[in-house]
């Protein structure tokens, strides 16, 4: 199992300015010529904020299982990258099955929709899963006049709306796929997806705030012993308890407590805050390390990640 | 965990121990909201002495901030004091050092409340 990360943005996509690409140049420049030796090699051991980026796309997640048919985790703006993938990888020549699950249908997260090539391309066919009965309102809604100038019906594809009810269990593209309610405005859904003894699961805008056992329970039973956890991030623990409480997003802090309690392998930090810089994600990413050796205790090493727009995980 | 509490001139001390998680986080919430209700109109203030607490997650951090919320519309300031490494880097990554004002001894934490509090705490202790 492969987990590809189209986009990794919470909110709204965002970008580097000329300023912000220049210092980013400059500070790698002084730093390889300090280490001095092999440019490459100098780059190689810069920290990640200096020599890549983590990217601005909003959520889009790929889980690969080496079947024919996509499985994509919502449509955020990093769908566009992915459907470039695929027709560079594909051709448009020769059509595809894609099977989208919707987490919930906030903008950022079907707002790639309408740049997603496959779906003006007929012969593909397109299925768009999901536990909210306004999945299909939305993402038509989204492509209505004045918003845009491509209706959806004008889309070639096979388009099908598929619902879903959470805590069912489905066999969808050769995997088993298990939603589950989450908490967010107007509810957001994880999908936990097993194939041959893997398991990932792709949980981001929920507010998890671990007060409630019977809540904290339930989230652990789809968390339990995944060997990846998507989790939505966002905040730090301070602004997810104040500011910013009941916005509907967690704190990394959150993130690893929950999976270490679920006996979860790797977290992997996900909708990013989009005002954060590379080099502030770079801080949270070390913090949250930090923190799961202080709260680990006697449990065994929880692997954590910071997902980037173009990172691939084998599972 | 245990919790005691002490008055020293205008300050009330809340002396927690052991660890703030899962198993004891309410209990210590609802022992602050308890204190912050009772500084209410009294222009005494909290300060809250985490040297004997080794550790607190982030329920134990959410019941202070719940306490925060509930003392600082009502002009009732929670001062926190001698945190010990582990837990002041707690505070740390979760930024709540930069919600509450922090001190590395109890003497310091006092005075910012008052002389009166710092004179109290040096003849007691």
């Amino acid at each position: 199992m492969r987990i590809r990360f189209w986009g990794t943005r919470g909110s709204i996509p965002t970008s580097m300015n000329a300023d912000h690409l220049r210092e980013k140049i400059g500070a790698a420049v002084k730093a390889v010529i300090e280490a001095g030796g092999d440019p490459d090699s100098a780059i190689d051991a810069l920290p990640f904020n200096m020599r890549g980026t983590y990217g601005g796309e909003s959520s889009c997640v790929q889980i690969e299982t080496g079947g024919d048919e996509y499985v994509v985790c919502d449509m955020g703006s990093g769908a566009r990258r992915l459907a470039l993938h695929a027709l560079g990888k594909h051709g448009p020549g020769a059509p595809q099955v894609y099977n989208i699950f919707q987490s919930h249908v906030h903008w950022d997260h079907i707002m790639g929709f309408p740049f997603f090539i496959p779906a003006f391309i007929p012969g593909n066919v397109i299925r768009i899963h999901g536990c909210h009965d306004v999945l299909e309102m939305a993402y038509r809604r989204q492509q209505d006049n004045p918003s845009f100038p491509v209706p959806f019906d004008f889309l070639g594809a096979t388009i099908e709306f598929v619902p879903l009810e959470p805590d069912q269990t489905y066999e969808i593209a050769g995997m088993t796929v298990t939603p589950f309610r989450q908490l967010h405005a107007g509810d957001s859904y994880g999908y936990r997806f097993e194939k041959d003894g893997k398991v990932a699961v792709y949980s981001t805008d929920s507010e998890h705030k671990l007060e409630d056992q019977e809540e904290t329970d339930y989230f652990i039973r789809y968390f339990r012993d995944a060997d990846a956890v998507v989790f939505d991030s966002m905040y730090s623990l301070a602004d997810a308890t104040s500011l910013k409480e009941d916005w509907g997003h967690s704190s990394n802090m959150v993130g690893v407590e929950l999976c270490q309690m679920a006996g979860v392998k790797m977290l992997c930090m996900f909708h990013h805050e989009p005002v954060y810089s590379d080099a502030q994600i770079d801080q949270v990413l070390a913090e949250t390390r930090r923190f799961e050796e202080i709260s680990r205790g006697d449990g065994p090493p929880l692997t954590v990640i910071a997902s980037y727009d173009g990172l691939e995980i084998d599972l | 965990m245990k919790v005691t509490t002490a008055t020293y001139g205008d300050a009330i001390v809340v002396r927690a121990e052991g660890r703030i998680d899962q198993s004891s986080a309410g209990d210590f919430q609802k022992e602050l909201s308890g204190l912050v209700d009772a500084a209410v109109g009294t222009e005494k203030q909290i300060v809250v002495d985490l040297s004997k607490v080794d550790y607190i997650s982030s329920v134990g951090l959410r019941a202070l901030m719940v306490a925060n919320k509930q003392a600082k519309p009502k002009g009732v300031t929670i001062r926190i004091a001698s945190m010990q490494e582990v837990v002041k880097e707690v505070f740390t990554i979760s930024h709540f050092d930069k919600v509450f004002p922090t001190f590395d001894e109890m003497p310091k934490a006092l005075q910012a409340v008052s002389a009166l509090a710092a004179a109290a705490y040096t003849d007691e202790d």
